[in-house]
């Protein structure tokens, strides 16, 4: 006895299938049946009766191969593994042989069942067994990662108690972005050159270009954003040209022309000073 | 034979399902982290920013000051500055109004001291003192004039602009 078993091709049925008026199947069983139906009719005996094996030829040509089922319920009795005709006939094109298995479908022998279903049983147990596997790391990498953000968020929470004063019925997100706002609106560095400015600067810087050397009577002095206005009295007219001539020089502002006449008994300058930024 | 296998692949099939699900909510906690870590970070860099800020002195207030609050004020400057506050001659508030530079909203109020007789020192210890006090009041102009006709006396009268700006609600 053997395991794999041939068949003379004379007690077999052939046909070359013309497949392609067949409308397309949805499945394999479907395709089998229908091929089932177009052998019927090249087929001595009844269909029940005999057992196909199809190979697809291409270009809508299918070859088949027909037993009668006494003869595959035979070899497989025997515990044969595969029975296969021992030559295929020349309109066939060529075809292999061993492409031809006949014990298939309900005449599978019982031996391939079991290892098919033996090689399914070890697929599913290793599938399930690398979902379960996947599933339990990435279920222990959520609690991991919730737990990150959770202590994050913890973070978040001691930064708004340390910057916020407490109470408040806003949520400090938006407390936070209110007292920024604030602040940026209210002090030195966000507010920058949009307020009134003091002009303590422009005084000292007025102050120290004071001729030192000159006899002057301050009569008038106005500082502002804008202008500074000197209205002074001199000795004499080369006491004036001096004076003038110690503010040319004064950082960010620009004199113009001074107005100088005489008055009780000396020289009155007046001088403006331009703010030149 | 082929219950067990119907049970096995229900089995494939929920564990399958299940490792869908535990995906799913792995990628929804990872996103959660990320979003939790790219707000502390734009908390903390706010929250460096209010600190630095509050450390810096104050040039504007959030509300108009009461007229009250700078007379206390100018009183607290004059004592600590030395100079008797009987030279306080007028406190004159001046007319609100729109800050000219800028788009920030920001209102101006004024008000001017006459303060009489001053010594130019006085007015210098005067000055000094005002600068060195926490206040939204910053000296905006000052104008010294000579006493006519007394050209010995040092003293002048002593015009000091104040000005506070403060945040406008509206735009004016």
């Amino acid at each position: 006895m053997t395991a794999h078993r041939t068949i003379p091709a004379e007690r077999c049925y052939w046909a070359n299938l013309d497949t392609s008026p067949l409308p397309p199947a949805r499945s394999r069983k479907e395709r089998r049946e229908q091929l089932m139906y177009l052998f019927e009719d090249r087929l001595p005996i009844a269909l029940s009766d005999v057992h196909a094996s199809f190979v697809e030829l291409g270009q809508g040509r299918v070859a088949a191969c027909g037993v009668a089922t006494d003869t595959v319920a035979e070899a497989r009795d025997v515990g044969a593994l595969t029975l296969v005709p021992d030559a295929v006939p020349g309109f066939l094109g060529g075809v292999d042989p061993g492409r031809m298995n006949l014990l298939t479908g309900a005449w599978q022998p019982i031996a391939v069942r079991r290892i098919k279903s033996r090689w399914k049983s070890t697929a599913a147990v290793l599938a399930l067994a690398i979902f379960l596997g996947l599933g339990v790391g990435l279920r222990r990498r959520t609690a991991m990662l919730s737990e990150r953000a959770g202590d994050t968020n913890r973070v978040i929470d001691d930064v708004y108690a340390q910057v916020l004063p407490p109470g408040g019925t806003q949520p400090p997100a938006v407390r936070l972005v209110s007292e920024l706002r604030t602040l940026h609106r209210t002090r030195t560095e966000g507010v920058g050159a949009q307020v009134a400015s003091d002009v303590g600067g422009s005084l000292v810087a007025l102050l120290a270009a004071w001729p030192a050397d000159l006899e002057t009577r301050t009569e008038f002095l106005s500082v502002s954003e804008d202008a500074v206005q000197l209205r002074v009295l001199v000795p004499d007219n080369a006491a004036a040209q001096s004076f003038v001539a110690a503010f040319e020089s004064v950082q960010g502002w620009r004199p113009t022309q001074p107005r100088v006449n005489q008055a009780e008994g000396a020289i009155r300058v007046n001088l403006r000073l331009e703010a030149s930024r | 034979m082929r219950r067990s296998t119907t049970l096995l692949t229900a089995l494939v099939i929920a564990s399958a399902a299940w490792t869908i699900t535990e995906a799913s909510r792995w990628s929804g906690a990872s996103g959660n982290l990320r979003d939790a870590e790219s707000r502390l970070e734009q908390v903390t860099a706010d929250a460096e920013t209010v600190v630095r800020l509050r450390a810096s002195r104050q040039t504007v207030a959030m509300t108009v000051r009461p007229r009250e609050d700078v007379l206390g004020l100018v009183n607290t400057v004059l004592a600590d500055a030395g100079v008797p506050s009987n030279r306080l001659r007028d406190v004159a508030p001046e007319s609100v109004r729109s800050e000219p530079a800028g788009d920030g909203g920001y209102r101006r109020q004024g008000m001017a001291l006459t303060l009489s007789p001053l010594e130019p020192f006085e007015l210098g210890r005067f000055l000094k003192t005002w600068q060195d006090t926490d206040t939204v009041w910053r000296v905006n102009g000052v104008e010294l004039q000579h006493a006519a006709g007394q050209d010995t006396d040092p003293s002048y009268a002593v015009r000091v602009r104040l000005v506070a700006n403060y945040v406008a609600e509206e735009a004016p």
